[in-house]
């Protein structure tokens, strides 16, 4: 599995079981379960009121919703979930009554799945349509995670996506650094990539001057995105892509780190068997066994 | 580059076997003491002229020499800041696990990556031959297997940024 998916598995798995086993039993089953998602967000899917079983509400925790709302996540929030959206906030909460569940339960299963992709979505399509339209807006700032941002800006003729990324270990430095420089260099492989650009330690020119980190465990990644790649078959794509850059980043950084860690342990070990042969017991024993 | 790995292996292993003539000793200055002279170095008739072996200014072998004990200590090649971190991980790998290696040392000598320390109890329960084997083969394969695993870093990064950036 190399890219992440973008819907949350778990909800996912869990609202489909849910409104089958609803539809058919003419009620639901009560259920109380977190399932975590990344940048410290949590799903509560939960039976309300205890023993009412028609209903089924799943609340989403994201402590930094309100730098989300300022671009106007709550209207997004509304057109994807129309009537199952009760209330939003620090804790967004969407309810299902047994009698709403439509016929592709599936189709809806997916799109609650998706409720934190939809919360920053809004910030992303806000900025591609001030593109679109020529219209000056500020540079938007979400601090998704602790001492990590993303930087979200228009200009005339494209959209510009910086992310701030904290490296928590010395080797995630280097690792990272192999890594950004692929990403870098990804244009060759396919021609309709976006141009990145990375800088560690430093932010990039165009933060300057803004509260942005510097030190050296500091990363800074630049997507610059084309009209082409927010056109209205693409949007949705890229901004699947783009908000879960930073954990796909880290996921696959600790994926080389493991498989280096085994491949070493392995090495250790046959290593190990050459210093036995050395010695006179090890030769004793074969002679018994042959 | 591999055309000088051949001779320094060949020179590393004449010395390491010349220097391997290690026979117990009892500590002249303490009573009833019995430690590797060439770690506490109790005078100088007792230590030979140390050796060092280079073929290039970052890749070295020290072979320190005494009585009753050698040490030996490699400079691993490190040409980046990758290769650096991983033989960092793996000498501290090899390290942790010196009490199973019994001729490693937890420590390396300053200036180098990791050390061993033969003494005449080591050379009495195995073949001194095999142990010069086994000290050659480790130099061959720590190089091969940093190699490796910088080629497998670099591959799985050319390979993630691709799969993320064809689909845009």
């Amino acid at each position: 599995m190399i890219l992440l998916e973008v819907e949350n598995r778990g909800v996912f798995d869990a609202l489909t079981n849910h409104f089958k086993s609803g539809r058919e039993k003419g009620k639901f089953d009560h259920v109380n379960a977190r399932i975590v998602d990344f940048d410290g967000c949590i799903y509560h899917l939960y039976s309300p009121d205890g023993s009412n079983r028609d209903r089924l509400e799943l609340a989403l925790e994201i402590a930094f919703f309100d730098q989300l709302e300022k671009h106007g996540a709550t209207d997004k929030l509304k057109e994807v979930y129309g009537q199952f959206l009760q209330s939003v906030g620090k804790r967004i909460v969407l309810a299902f009554p047994l009698s709403a569940i439509p016929e592709n339960y599936e189709q809806l299963a997916r799109d609650a799945a998706r409720l934190k992709r939809n919360c920053f979505a809004a910030v992303f399509e806000k900025y591609f349509q001030a593109q679109a339209s020529g219209s000056q807006i500020q540079r938007a700032v979400i601090h998704f995670r602790e001492g990590e941002s993303v930087y979200v800006e228009a200009k005339s003729d494209r959209v510009t996506v910086i992310f701030s990324t904290t490296f928590r270990e010395k080797d995630d430095i280097v690792v990272g650094g192999v890594f950004l420089q692929e990403f870098k260099e990804g244009r060759r492989a396919s021609a309709t990539a976006p141009q990145v650009l990375f800088s560690t330690k430093e932010p990039p020119s165009e933060l300057r001057g803004t509260d942005a980190r510097s030190g050296e465990d500091v990363g800074y990644i630049t997507f610059v995105l084309l009209p082409r790649h927010f056109a209205d078959g693409t949007r949705d794509k890229t901004i699947d892509l783009i908000h879960t850059f930073r954990n796909y980043l880290h996921y696959h950084i600790k994926c080389s780190k493991a498989y280096i860690n085994s491949r070493m342990r392995n090495k250790t070990s046959d290593f190990l068997k050459v210093l036995n042969r050395a010695r006179p017991e090890a030769e004793a024993k074969k002679r018994f066994g042959s | 580059m591999s055309a000088t790995l051949a001779p320094y292996l060949k020179a590393v292993r004449s010395s390491l076997t010349a220097s391997m003539c290690i026979q117990n000793f009892d500590s002249q200055l303490v009573e009833r003491y019995n430690k590797p002279e060439v770690e506490i170095s109790s005078g100088k008739e007792i230590e030979l002229t140390p050796l060092v072996i280079a073929r290039n200014e970052k890749e070295k072998v020290l072979i320190e020499s005494s009585f009753n004990s050698i040490r030996v200590s490699i400079m691993i090649k490190q040409a980046d800041e990758l290769e650096e971190i991983l033989v960092n991980k793996f000498s501290r790998i090899l390290m942790q696990r010196a009490e199973k290696f019994a001729i490693m040392r937890r420590k390396p000598v300053p200036g180098y990556t990791i050390s061993f320390l033969i003494t005449n109890i080591h050379t009495e329960d195995m073949y001194k031959n095999k142990l010069v084997d086994f000290i050659i083969q480790f130099m061959e394969e720590v190089d091969k297997e940093v190699s490796d695993l910088k080629l497998a870093v670099n591959a799985r990064a050319r390979i993630c940024a691709a799969e993320f950036l064809k689909n845009f």
